[in-house]
């Protein structure tokens, strides 16, 4: 669990970070979002000890990150930042995916079999004695999300997971954040991109100036005009077009119930 | 640490009497303050060029950033006034050379706190540097900012990585600057790369001689504030010199 107590944060020019923040954060898929500068990613680097709250406490699985270093709390929270192709560096695709283990103390044995998996879960392995950065946009994105699940941590964040992601990379991520919310991790994934949440119906964080506005399900979060226009997102296409058709009959929110509505209403005889 | 760097040494827009001057004025005081604080002299007479800087930062709305420059340069003005301290076994000579070297420092801290890179830019082409010159040291100064945010980035990555560059002996530390090296070296190229490409699909260096959106000119507080400090700074040079 990832707890915030009242977790308050200014940066150093005067700015607000946080406000106030109280929740917790446990398994599941977990969404948060909001407007640019709202706090999102200022949120998720206390969850490592990246920032260490000026009020409050933040303690992931009971530990409270100002006792604790950030290298203790990453083998907890991996963290895959946006734009995380710039951490590459290693000679080698392997070798890029051990740099982590090494770093949080796993033995040489231990190392090879996880790098092994990794490489094998994300197909990498014909690539593993390539230079990272020779690979391609998509490869290079799952070689990210292998060097933090090498070490299996308990929370994964993912920020900005989507952007410059074609479909098939999109489902590739999609289907990775479902088999982790199934094995009882906890996803965290801040995102703009409304209709990659909605596939997963997440519980739902919004955001506006460093604190929270909103906490629930996503068919709720999504439905309340204020948060959309306060986070400065669109609808999910799907629940809009039940908004639009709510006039002539009962809404709905996962595709199997707007398929199953619509075929009624085309074969209603009119 | 290096988003206290990057307020200490780096251009903020906000109106001050200093930023409001001609930007060749200021290049003219920081040569003179530069010139005065470089010269061999004694402890009193080093405090004089200091004094004069502190006093511009009021001037120009930098002085807590100008501080901050302070402390950073106060560091290495230790060192120097240690070695100089350990050579010539002189404790007043050693803090007299301490306080030359962050007159130096100030005086050229001072001047980028007050100058924009376009300004600083405008003043190159007054002096006639070539325009290719002008882009390039123009646009590397732009992109200090960006490329602080760029590090701060990557130390946080690889952090989150399990990176602990506090822990070690000195050869082990600098070994683990390697994953922070290599990015950062990556990402400097793609993103010149990447800018030059830009540059080009702008017609940029299509035409010999370029209109200028903005020509420097001569006002009348600039000419005040020339007619004022021109005797004080004459008065300066002559007392270090002199005495």
């Amino acid at each position: 669990m990832i707890s915030f107590h009242s977790v308050g944060y200014v940066f150093e020019n005067g700015c607000m970070g946080l406000h106030q923040v109280t929740l917790d954060i446990g398994e599941g898929v977990t969404a948060i979002i909001g407007a640019n500068g709202s706090g999102k990613t200022t949120l998720v680097k206390h969850m490592n000890g990246l920032l260490i709250p000026k009020k409050g406490n933040v303690f992931v699985n009971g530990y409270n990150t100002r006792h604790a270093t950030v290298a203790q709390l990453s083998k907890m929270v991996g963290i895959l930042f946006q734009n995380s192709e710039r951490q590459l560096f290693a000679n080698t695709v392997a070798e890029e995916i051990s740099y982590g283990l090494r770093n949080f103390g796993y033995r040489d044995d231990e190392t090879k079999t996880k790098v092994n998996e990794a490489l094998s879960f994300f197909d990498l392995s014909k690539y593993r004695h390539k230079h990272p950065l020779t690979l391609s946009s998509g490869e290079k994105k799952r070689l990210c999300l292998a060097v933090v699940l090498a070490w299996e941590p308990d929370y994964l964040v993912l920020d900005e997971p989507t952007i410059g992601q074609d479909r098939i990379s999109k489902e590739r991520i999609e289907g990775l954040v479902k088999f982790l919310a199934s094995k009882g991790k906890g996803v965290i994934i801040i995102s703009h991109d409304v209709e990659f949440l909605w596939n997963l119906q997440p519980r739902v964080i919004a955001m506006a100036n460093g604190a929270i506005l909103a906490d629930g399900k996503a068919s709720i979060i999504f439905s309340k005009k204020q948060i959309i226009q306060k986070t400065r997102i669109l609808k999910p296409q799907l629940l809009e077009l039940s908004t639009l058709l709510e006039t002539v009959g009962s809404p709905f929110s996962t595709q199997d119930e707007a398929f199953n509505y619509l075929t009624a209403l085309l074969n209603k005889p009119s | 640490m290096l988003a206290w760097l990057r307020e200490a040494f780096l251009f903020s827009s906000s109106d001050s009497p200093l930023k409001s001057l001609d930007p060749r004025i200021r290049v003219l005081i920081t040569i003179e303050l530069f010139t005065l604080a470089a010269l061999p002299n004694a402890f009193v007479k080093a405090i004089i060029p200091l004094t004069i800087v502190l006093m511009l930062g009021l001037a120009g709305n930098v002085f807590s950033k100008l501080m901050k420059a302070m402390i950073f340069a106060g560091i290495f003005s230790m060192v120097i006034g240690a070695i100089d301290f350990y050579v010539n076994s002189d404790p007043i000579r050693a803090l007299g050379v301490s306080i030359r070297f962050l007159g130096i420092i100030g005086s050229v801290s001072i001047f980028f706190l007050t100058t924009s890179p376009d300004e600083l830019g405008h003043v190159m082409k007054w002096f006639r540097v070539p325009r290719d010159i002008i882009f390039a040291f123009v646009t590397a100064m732009r992109f200090v900012p960006v490329l602080l945010l760029d590090i701060s980035q990557i130390i946080d990555a690889q952090r989150s990585r399990g990176l602990e560059l506090q822990k070690g002996n000195f050869v082990l530390r600098v070994n683990k600057l390697f994953p922070l090296v290599v990015p950062m070296v990556s990402l400097v190229l793609e993103r010149s790369n990447h800018l030059a490409e830009a540059m080009e699909s702008r017609a940029y260096g299509s035409v010999k001689q370029v209109t200028a959106f903005k020509e420097l000119r001569f006002r009348s507080t600039d000419r005040i504030f020339l007619a004022i400090s021109t005797p004080l700074m004459v008065l300066a040079f002559y007392f270090v010199l002199a005495f």
